[in-house]
């Protein structure tokens, strides 16, 4: 289980405060929230990032499992910004980094649609399949936590939709928080949503039905 | 001394004729020592060794100083003087709007190197060689991309036709 106890972050100016919530093995969580509101900040704080890389005022408690942040290794990151991220030298070398097999990695990169491309050079790939190597590399690493920060921001709506369908069945063994502004995919196939608004985080689907009043795209179902 | 130095590295200029940098940066490095900079090891020893090397590899002058002093020139710019130094030294060669480019862009150039190293421990890969060739991989790319900003700009300051 992930708990968040009354967490607080602070840069020179408070980012979140005190909050508080739970999840379960077979929660796929959608966390959504205008640009600047503190997801990647809270997606930061829940897998060790800040404060051990990143400076950052944090009062409160997060455990994983039972462990701190830092102490808990099954987990994996996908940044914002992925043009960096890659490491290679090929698409497959850079699954087999995070998969837990050869046929896990087979599999997540047939699974994203890219096995054809799995000699290719990294810096060769356009940014879509960079992303999709990533999420490769995510699907296939089978960790406890996985962590997706605006993953469907460059996709297009079908391998979006294709992505949280698989991310669902994921979670049913595991615990994905997915960061996104896509309110109709947040609907659809999250178990659990939460919206930051004012430095605090407010917990429902429905509340997705009034995207809106919270600076979100508006839900067409 | 410092004054006799200067005029010492004043008068060495015409005999660095094959570019027309070197004699530049050697008027720089000249304004460093002048203003009382220093020079530390980390950037004097690496910077002596690449002189020597490419000096008794070509035989050729300009490139037993040039390393030394752009090494030189770069800790100035970079390290240890102010803004306005900076620009001052910048806009020696281009005008003061692209040492702003220039500047940023090595700004962004460092905090791509630092989100790789990141990116490298939160994936937990260990393998330095692979960690290494990212990021000169990276610095490639992302010095075409300076470039290129640098060279439009420049065309538009026409100061490249």
């Amino acid at each position: 289980m992930l708990s968040v106890k009354n967490l607080t972050l602070a840069y020179t100016n408070e980012i979140l405060k005190n909050i508080s919530f739970d999840l379960r093995t077979s929660n796929l969580f959608a966390l959504l929230g205008p640009n600047g509101s503190g997801k990647t900040t809270l997606l930061y704080a829940i897998y060790g990032i800040i404060p051990d890389e990143i400076e950052c005022n944090v009062d409160g408690r997060i455990s994983i499992f039972g462990k701190r942040p830092s102490e808990f290794k099954d987990k994996f990151f996908m940044f914002q910004d992925i043009e960096n991220e890659l490491i290679g030298p090929t698409v497959m070398d850079d699954v087999l980094i995070n998969a837990k097999t050869e046929e896990d990695a087979v599999k997540a990169l047939k699974e994203m649609a890219i096995y054809k491309l799995r000699n290719k050079d990294v810096f060769e790939i356009s940014y879509g399949e960079k992303l999709r190597t990533l999420l490769s590399a995510a699907i296939s690493s089978k960790a406890k936590l996985i962590i997706l920060d605006e993953p469907t921001s460059s996709l297009d709506f079908s391998v979006a939709e294709n992505l949280f369908k698989l991310l669902r069945k994921m979670s049913k063994e595991r615990i994905i928080i997915v960061s996104t502004h896509d309110t109709y995919l947040a609907y659809k196939y999250a178990t659990k949503v939460g919206i930051i608004k004012d430095r605090k985080i407010l917990f429902g689907k429905e509340l997705l039905k009034k995207a809106k009043q919270f600076g979100l795209r508006p839900l067409r179902i | 001394m410092k004054l006799l130095l200067f005029f010492t590295l004043i008068l060495l200029l015409p005999f660095f004729p094959e570019n027309a940098l070197p004699p530049l940066f050697l008027v720089l490095v000249a304004y460093g020592i002048l203003k009382g900079y220093g020079m530390p090891k980390f950037i004097l020893i690496p910077s002596l060794i690449i002189s020597i090397i490419l000096f008794i590899v070509s035989g050729k002058t300009s490139l037993l100083i040039y390393p030394f002093t752009s090494f030189y020139t770069g800790y100035l710019m970079f390290v240890d003087t102010s803004e306005d130094e900076k620009v001052w030294f910048f806009s020696f060669f281009f005008p003061k709007e692209t040492y702003f480019i220039f500047s940023k862009s090595i700004k962004s150039l460092k905090n791509a190197v630092l989100k790789t190293i990141l990116y490298h421990k939160t994936r937990k890969s260990n393998n330095p060689v692979l960690l290494l060739s990212t990021i000169i991989n990276l610095i490639f790319r992302k010095s075409k991309t300076i470039a290129l900003t640098l060279y439009a700009r420049l065309l538009q300051h026409n100061l490249l036709k």
